[in-house]
């Protein structure tokens, strides 16, 4: 009797181990949450409705995935995904939350519920139908790299990249000969920072999606109509710029946190509420390739930004961003020459395209501000 | 996935036909209550050995160690994270050489990275099977199968941030999530004298869940009878 007791109980320790988990519908993820309040975070549930399996990781948004390998060693690496690992993940259940039981488990679900939040961001923000035409649900082959190994420069001489996150658009040619893109999000190794690694800051990695929104929304347009970018005029620091002002923007709305950027460096001049404008200096800069930042500029572009969210509301204003995302090309101020296809653009013409976007009522407002801060880039 | 299943809970069943193999009778009158190498330290008069039966005694003892488990991301040596514990354990005899250990365990391991900061509990109970290899040069070796039911939470939590606006910080501790893990065992007890013995266990054993975890342990520590 004894004995049957025992076997009994070993056969529904061994049933219990036999589960899997693949989630139905909406999960909560139990991650580390910005509270809205500057570098205040904590640990609550949040919604993850694209994730197909929490054991691999992955979802309509992409897979998490780390490489032991430098993902510059080897072109099959960012070509054909070769020696792109799933994470050890490990994660305790209670109704539909998961809760992470280490560090890497953190990190793999924060880094998903990122890109979905961004995701979830943009389809919200989204009044027209050019997020339809880069819907990210059909980017299945989108991978999220945990601990990215990566140098930029040269592999062996150069360090390591870390302290840092990236989002790479990666032009490959399937074996039919079709062209396409291949988007990476990067968290790199957490050296230096004290604070929030920038893969658990969720304005961080929403930045970095905003990135892949842009380069959907603006640069594919532009590559697949054989647009040239002019250099003339710093049309391509120009753009660099405004790509990472952009970023900030939408990094803020994530957040609610002005000074997200400020969780992990405390240093940096990217606290959106602090006031900047177009200094004489930044705009030479922006004319040369010496000295010149595109996150400095870009900082200046998301101060405005701030302001002009605070003035019409900072989703609204988030509306008109990602209208001008998608209509940057096409903006008449925009001076793309139709003779010769090339693109001419400064920030006073991306401030002219933003209130040309702008409904009647903001305009005043949106001009006024750029005018403000736009220093010798003139009125608009 | 099924197959994986079945073949675990056919291991499982065996498992538990073995361990409850048919033994008439006190344990204690037909088999050496030692492990073998202290059993080969009793003297080997009569009276002695009458009053050695007479005891009612046991083995029990306490290991420390690690307990790695795979990980192939952020492992700490040859690709695993080590979490650090040890375990209760004790010790009764089936048969000549066949031997139960119940064990209960807890092991840890804490992780920083910046302000946020997750500590892995596992809390563990379980059962080896051992049985007797060989006794040699004042060691016995030990050769099984690993089984524990394991109870894993964790703790995360974070700040305060530099330049916050507040200086609170926030945790939250996990459910508990059960798993079960099955795998061979390694070790050896030495005698140090009559009533207390050196030993170390090394042991692989694997959960059945998605995704399978690996584990691997070495303990060691020191076996008393009483």
């Amino acid at each position: 009797m004894l004995k049957q007791k025992w076997i009994y109980v070993l056969l529904c320790l061994g049933l219990v181990s036999c589960s899997e988990e693949k989630p139905q519908g909406t999960i909560h993820a139990n991650v580390i949450q910005p509270t809205g309040r500057h570098c205040e975070y904590t640990i609550a549930p949040g919604p993850i409705t694209t994730l197909h399996s929490l054991t691999d990781m992955k979802g309509a948004l992409g897979a998490v995935v780390t490489s032991s390998e430098n993902l510059g060693s080897r072109e099959e690496i960012l070509d054909k995904h070769d020696g792109l690992n799933s994470v050890d993940v490990q994660f305790a259940r209670s109704g539909n939350t998961y809760t992470p039981l280490d560090m890497d488990s953190l990190f793999a679900l924060s880094l998903y519920y990122a890109v979905e939040f961004g995701y979830q961001l943009f389809t919200g923000l989204d009044s027209s139908e050019s997020m339809t035409k880069v819907d990210p649900l059909s980017w299945s082959r989108t991978l999220i790299v945990h601990e990215a190994r990566r140098t930029f420069g040269e592999i062996g001489v150069d360090p390591e990249v870390t302290d840092n996150a990236e989002y790479l658009s990666h032009r490959v040619t399937d074996d039919s000969g079709n062209e396409m893109v291949l988007n990476y999000l990067f968290s790199f190794p957490t050296d230096e920072v004290e604070d929030i690694p920038l893969g658990l800051n969720l304005g961080i990695m929403v930045h970095e999606y905003s990135h892949l929104v842009m380069q959907h929304l603006f640069w594919e347009k532009g590559i697949s109509k054989d647009t040239l970018v002019s250099s003339e005029k710093p049309t391509k620091q120009t753009l660099g710029a405004l790509d990472e002002g952009l970023a900030d923007y939408f990094g803020y709305l994530a957040t609610k946190d002005p000074g997200y950027f400020l969780c992990s460096f405390p240093s940096e001049n990217r606290d959106l509420s602090v006031k900047k404008e177009f200094t004489d200096e930044l705009i030479a800069s922006l004319g040369s390739d010496r000295g010149y930042d595109t996150h400095t500029g870009g900082a200046v572009f998301a101060a405005i930004n701030y302001e002009i969210g605070q003035a019409i509301g900072r989703d609204q204003n988030g509306i008109y961003l990602v209208q001008l995302m998608s209509s940057l090309l096409t903006c008449s101020n925009a001076n793309l020459s139709s003779d010769s296809n090339t693109l001419n653009m400064d920030f006073g013409s991306v401030a002219a395209c933003h209130a040309a976007i702008a409904k009647p009522e903001h305009k005043s407002q949106i001009s006024s501000i750029y005018r403000s801060r736009l220093g010798s880039y003139g009125g608009i | 996935m099924k197959l994986r299943c079945c073949i675990g809970l056919i291991i499982v069943a065996m498992v538990g036909n073995d361990a409850m193999g048919e033994f008439p009778g006190p344990i204690h009158d037909q088999i050496p209550i030692m492990p073998p190498r202290m059993i080969s330290y009793t003297p080997s008069t009569k009276s002695r050995v009458r009053r050695s039966r007479q005891r009612s005694s046991f083995l029990a003892g306490f290991e420390v160690g690690t307990l790695g488990q795979r990980n192939s991301t952020t492992a700490d040596v040859l690709g695993l994270k080590l979490l650090l514990g040890g375990r209760l354990f004790a010790v009764f005899p089936v048969s000549r050489d066949l031997y139960l250990k119940p064990t209960i365990g807890f092991f840890f391991k804490n992780q920083d990275i910046g302000k946020p900061s997750v500590t892995q509990f596992l809390a563990e109970a379980g059962l080896n099977i051992q049985y007797r290899l060989s006794k040699s040069s004042g060691f016995t070796w030990l050769l099984g199968v690993a089984q524990k039911a394991q109870a894993d939470f964790s703790r995360i939590s974070v700040g305060p941030i530099s330049g916050a606006t507040t200086t609170s910080s926030a945790s939250e501790t996990s459910p508990l999530l059960f798993r079960y893990r099955i795998g061979p065992t390694l070790g050896f007890t030495y005698q140090i004298n009559r009533d207390l013995g050196l030993l170390a266990d090394f042991e692989v054993s694997f959960t059945f869940t998605q995704p399978i975890h690996s584990y691997v342990g070495l303990v060691s520590g020191l076996i008393f009878k009483f």
